[in-house]
Formats: structure tokens, sequence, C-alpha cells
């Protein structure tokens, strides 16, 4: 029982890991607050859904609907949010809260308003049985691909000279410019970027969870609280938080189902009060 | 500093406060419309005339946003918990028997006063985003809280607020004669809205209300100088959220129903998005917007995507009209002739802005 909890509280964690660390590395080099991620998380879900029908296979649509609202991304980057840097802050919650609501509409004209799912892939259907404990695989999957992810992004964060970049860009963007580097072409790879990472946790929760047109403005307000508790700068603190978040669900479901969500609120509140930079946030 | 903060409207840094002696006129002039309007609307169509209420409710609701939002400078995102709070409070006392206006409006406002204390003391503690994410999670126990009916699940084995089912058939107020009839309840709330409006402008143009302006300018300069900045804005957010728990209170035994999404974010993102498109600090804009809103969500939802068109709407004056309508109408009476060049020059540095070089 508790087995099974820990382990549902893992595959939850990384979602909210994969989806917030999006929204982390946005933040952190672009000072936006993308209030519209998770309906690109929503939107990985529903390309998945729709390419599924097509190709048929789960591993194609992993990798390309990830792309496909990639390329969506650059898009809205481009036409709405790159006018507004050096505005306050502000306004780049205002305006994705405008593009949440739209995408919200279009998906519901689009795909309608019913429920769906992603079926899940013959190989990682079923259980692994240690001893006398279930694993379910795709369970297992989720958790060893989120890892996976996990450490190549920190790999290109600290390895890679697209890593480096970035990191520059978002202490001294002024420098950057000045060496020659196309700082706006940087924030559209970083939003690009963090949005695939939505989209790929939208596909791969679409098959254990229901995809619906309401699960991006459901998902995101949760993602702030998970981005609040560990502190908003921090890839490390979104990692503790996703997990404490993820398990607390989790374990909280098992005894009081209604109550999960509160709980996650109240966290963040208390949070707030005791340390206002999150966890892990200077 | 001044650069990157919140642009307001202009008018209200200056002597003569928010809403000069204009302003002030104009506002009466729409009061009076009110007065006169509301009856020929009721002769033509009485389904528009419940709609005016609604407009009226929200004009209130957007004003006193725009009080800790636009001229406080306190980015709330959670201002439908006030609103939520005042419309329960006033659904579960009606229900329960008490039917005056005298005696379940002023509780109301206590209820949502003494949740506007908490959560403005908790949230006073932090600025810029994390105010809006402090006072966003506080709504959302609330709207979590009413749909789980956590109150039952504590005191009673009753149902209290009963949960995702809400609380229906709210009668209306009591004054004497029951307010059934929407001609009574409509100059009810407009009476009532009137007194919060000018409430609301009062407080703002109040020495108080400078100081509050003082906040918005240069915080660590008034705490400097001396103000206790934490206090002022927790009494801020204590006046604005007993004037939209009001609201609330006006508003659900006009509907007649409480639903836990009065408590919703995409109510209090719906009213952020009013205070926007209105112009932040002027307090006409938004109440103006919140008509504007009301109106054209029942015109276009008929036959459109009303919330798709909101959006669009929404994003094309974040990026273009960010000061608001309040600003826009200004700017055209002060020159009208400017207007298609201010177009034109806005929409030519938005596509140097958007094209790569």
């Amino acid at each position: 029982m508790s087995v099974q909890a820990t382990l549902l509280g893992l595959q939850i964690a990384m979602a909210y890991f994969l989806i917030v660390a999006g929204l982390v590395i946005i933040y952190g080099m672009m000072d936006v607050i993308n209030v519209a991620h998770g309906s690109l998380y929503m939107l990985g879900a529903y390309i998945g859904l729709t390419l599924y029908d097509v190709v048929g296979n789960f591993f194609v649509i992993l990798v390309v609907a990830p792309l496909l609202v990639g390329i969506i991304a650059a898009g809205l980057e481009t036409l709405t949010i790159r006018p507004l840097y050096g505005r306050h802050p502000l306004y780049h919650i205002l305006l994705t809260l405008g593009l949440a609501l739209i995408i919200e509409e279009v998906v519901k004209i689009v795909w309608g308003v019913d429920t769906h799912r992603i079926p899940t892939p013959e190989v990682l259907s079923g259980q692994i049985v240690v001893g006398s404990v279930n694993f379910p695989r795709y369970r297992l999957f989720v958790i060893g691909i989120s890892l996976l992810v996990a450490v190549a992004m920190y790999l290109v964060f600290t390895r890679t000279k697209f890593g480096i970049i970035m990191r520059a860009s978002s202490s001294d963007a002024e420098m950057v410019d000045a060496l020659g580097m196309d700082v706006s072409k940087v924030y559209t790879a970083v939003f690009v970027a963090g949005s695939m990472l939505a989209a790929f946790a939208g596909v791969l929760m679409g098959v254990t969870n229901a995809v619906t047109p309401t699960m991006g403005i459901d998902i995101i307000i949760i993602a702030f609280a998970i981005l609040v508790i560990g502190g908003a700068g921090s890839l490390l603190g979104v990692v503790i938080s996703s997990l404490i978040v993820g398990m607390l669900v989790a374990y909280v479901s098992l005894f009081a189902p209604a109550m999960s969500e509160l709980i996650i609120y109240l966290l963040m509140a208390a949070v707030l009060i005791v340390k206002p930079s999150g966890l892990l946030g200077e | 500093m001044s650069e990157k903060s919140i642009p307001t409207d202009r008018a209200a840094t200056k002597s003569d406060g928010v809403l000069g002696k204009r302003g002030k006129y104009g506002l009466l002039t729409l009061g009076i419309l009110a007065v006169i309007i509301g009856p020929i609307v009721d002769v033509i169509d009485p389904f528009w005339f419940r709609l005016l209420v609604n407009v009226l409710v929200f004009a209130l609701f957007a004003a006193s946003l725009d009080l800790v939002f636009g001229y406080t400078g306190l980015p709330s995102f959670g201002h439908a918990a006030m609103f939520g709070a005042g419309g329960y409070a006033a659904a579960l006392l009606l229900l329960n028997g008490f039917a005056s206006a005298l005696v379940v409006l002023p509780i109301a406002i206590l209820v949502t006063i003494f949740i506007s204390v908490i959560i403005g003391w908790i949230s006073a503690r932090t600025k810029d985003l994390y105010f809006s994410f402090i006072t966003l999670a506080f709504a959302q126990i609330l709207f979590i809280a009413a749909f789980i009916d956590l109150p039952a699940r504590i005191l009673s084995p009753d149902r209290i607020t009963r949960g995702d089912d809400g609380l229906v058939g709210v009668p209306a107020y009591d004054l004497g004669v029951t307010l059934t009839d929407p001609m009574y309840y409509y100059f009810f709330t407009l009476v009532v809205v009137a007194a919060g409006v000018y409430t609301i402008i009062a407080v703002a143009n109040s020495p108080f209300g400078r100081v509050l302006r003082g906040i918005h300018e240069n915080e660590e300069r008034m705490r400097a100088i001396g103000y206790n900045v934490t206090n002022y804005k927790v009494l801020a957010f204590t006046i604005s959220g007993a004037l939209t728990g009001l609201a609330g209170a006006l508003y659900v035994p006009h509907s007649s129903v409480a639903h836990p999404n009065l408590f919703h974010w995409l109510v209090s993102g719906e009213l952020v998005i009013i205070v926007l498109v209105g112009g932040m600090g002027s307090i006409w804009g938004p109440m103006v917007a919140a008509g504007l809103f009301v109106y054209l969500e029942h015109v276009l939802s008929a036959f459109a995507n009303w919330l798709l068109i909101l959006g669009l709407i929404y994003v094309v004056f974040v990026i273009f009209v960010p000061d608001g309508l309040s600003e826009l109408l200004k700017r055209a009476v002060r020159n009208p002739r400017d207007v298609p060049n201010n177009a034109k020059r806005s929409i030519k540095s938005y596509i140097n802005s958007v094209r790569y070089r």
C-alpha cells in the first residue's frame, strides 16, 4: 500500500518537476511568469492525442508532440511576449493569462469538451512483480524518463555552450549582447525549451490522467505553488518542492482525497509566511 | 524604478487626486443616467434590465480591486476570495431566516473584513509577484473549502456550503418591502454601489489615500519617512476587500445562487483583466470596463465564443494599450487629431520589437 503511494507520489512529483522546471528556466532567464505554461502542457497532451490517431506509436508522439508545441511557443514568444520586455514583470503575467484563456478556448473548438486519454503503449502496460509488491510499468517508465530529462537538463546548463550563453544572458543580458550574441534569440530558445518540457509532461500525463480542456488551468496554479514553495529562481528548490508536493498529494489522497489540493495551498501560504523567497530562493 | 513601475492614471498623481472635478461630474452623470435608464430598459426587455444589476455589481468589484491593484500597486490575484466570502455570508444568512438588508449586509461586510485582514496581514509582508501568488493561494483555499464543504466536515454533520451544488434559491433582501421585484432590487443596488464607489473615491483622495499613492510610487521612501507601510497596505486591502464582499453580497441574491465558482481564480483573473483594460489606478476606467465586459459577454456569447474574444481583446490591450481605456480616452479628448498617428506609432514600434535583427 505505502509502496504504491510512494510510487504514485514519485510519478506525480516527476510530472510536476518537468512542468515547473520549464516555468523556472523561463522565469530565471527571462523574468517572465508564464501563466500559459499549463496551456502548453495541455496542448502537448492534445497534439499527442491527435498524433496517436495518425502514427499509433507512443514513443514517436512523445518526441514529435513537444516539437510541434515548441513551434507554437516560438510564435507566441515572438509575437506577444517579446514586445513586453523591459516593462514591469506584471505585464507578462497579465499577457500570458490572456494567452491561457485563448488557448483553452481554441482547444475546446478544435477537440471539443469531452475527456480523452492517450492509450498506454503495449510494452509499458502491466506490472512488474517483485515479491509481493506490484510495480506498474508505466509509472516506472515516467519516473525513469523524467530523471533522464532532469539529468540532461543539468548537463545542458553546465556543460554546453548554449547553457553558458543562457546563464550569461540571465545574469547580464547587455554584456552578452555586446559580445555579439543576439539575446532575443536566446530568449526565444529558452521559452521554446521550457514549453517543450511542459508538452513532454503533457504527453506523459495524458496516459494516466484525463485529457480535458481545463487541465491547463488546473495544473498551472499547482505549478505556481510548487514554484513558490521551492523558490522561484532555484532549479534544485523546485526538485525538492516537487517531491514534497508529489508525496503529500499521494499520501493525503490515501486518507482524504478531497484535502490533497488544499494541503498544497496551505503549505504554500505557510512557506510564504516563514520564508517569502521560498525554501531555496535568495 | 519609476520607469519600470506599473503605469497608472497620471492625473492621480496631480494635486486634484483621483478623478478631477470633471471626472466626478462624469460619474454623477452616469449615476443619474442609471436612474433614468433602468426603468426604460425594463420596459424594452426585462432580461437586459437584470443585466444592469450585474453591471453595477461588477463596477463596484472593479473599483474596489483597482484601489489596491492600480492605486496602491498591490497586484492581488485573489480578490475572488472576498467576493465569494461576501456572497456566501449573505446566502447563508438569507437562507436561515435573516432577511433584512440592514442586518445581512453589515454582517457580510464584517465577515469579509475578517477574511481580508487575515489575507492582507499575511500577504502585505510579500511584494510584487509573491503578493499575487499568496493572495491567489488564499482564494484557492477558500475555493476548495467551499467545494468540499470543509465547514461541514469540521463543524457538523449537516451540509453547510453544499459543495459543488452550491446554495440555491437564495431569496432577495427585505427592506420594509421585499426586494423581489427587479425594479426594487435595481435601485437598492444602485444606492449601495453608489455609496461604495463614493467610499473608494473618498479613501483615494484622503490623506490616507495619498500615502497609498506614495507607497505605489516609492515604497522605500515612504518607509524612510516613517510611515508604517505594512499597516497602510493591510488597511487598504481590507477596505478594498470589504467593498468587494459587499459586491458579492449584492450579486448572490440577485442570481439566487452561491456556487464555489465565486471563489474561482478565473473570477480574480477576469477582474484583473477588467482593471487593466479600464486603466489601472483611475477607478472610473475599470468601472466602465466592467460595464462593457458584462454587456459584451451577453451580446457575444449568443453567437460567438465570448472567452476567446475576451482573450484576444485583452491581449491586444496589454500589448498596445497598457495604460487602458482611461488613458486612451483622455489622450483622444485632449488631442483628437493625434489618434491615428499614435496608433501608427505603436504598431510600428510593435513590428520593430517583433522583428529579428
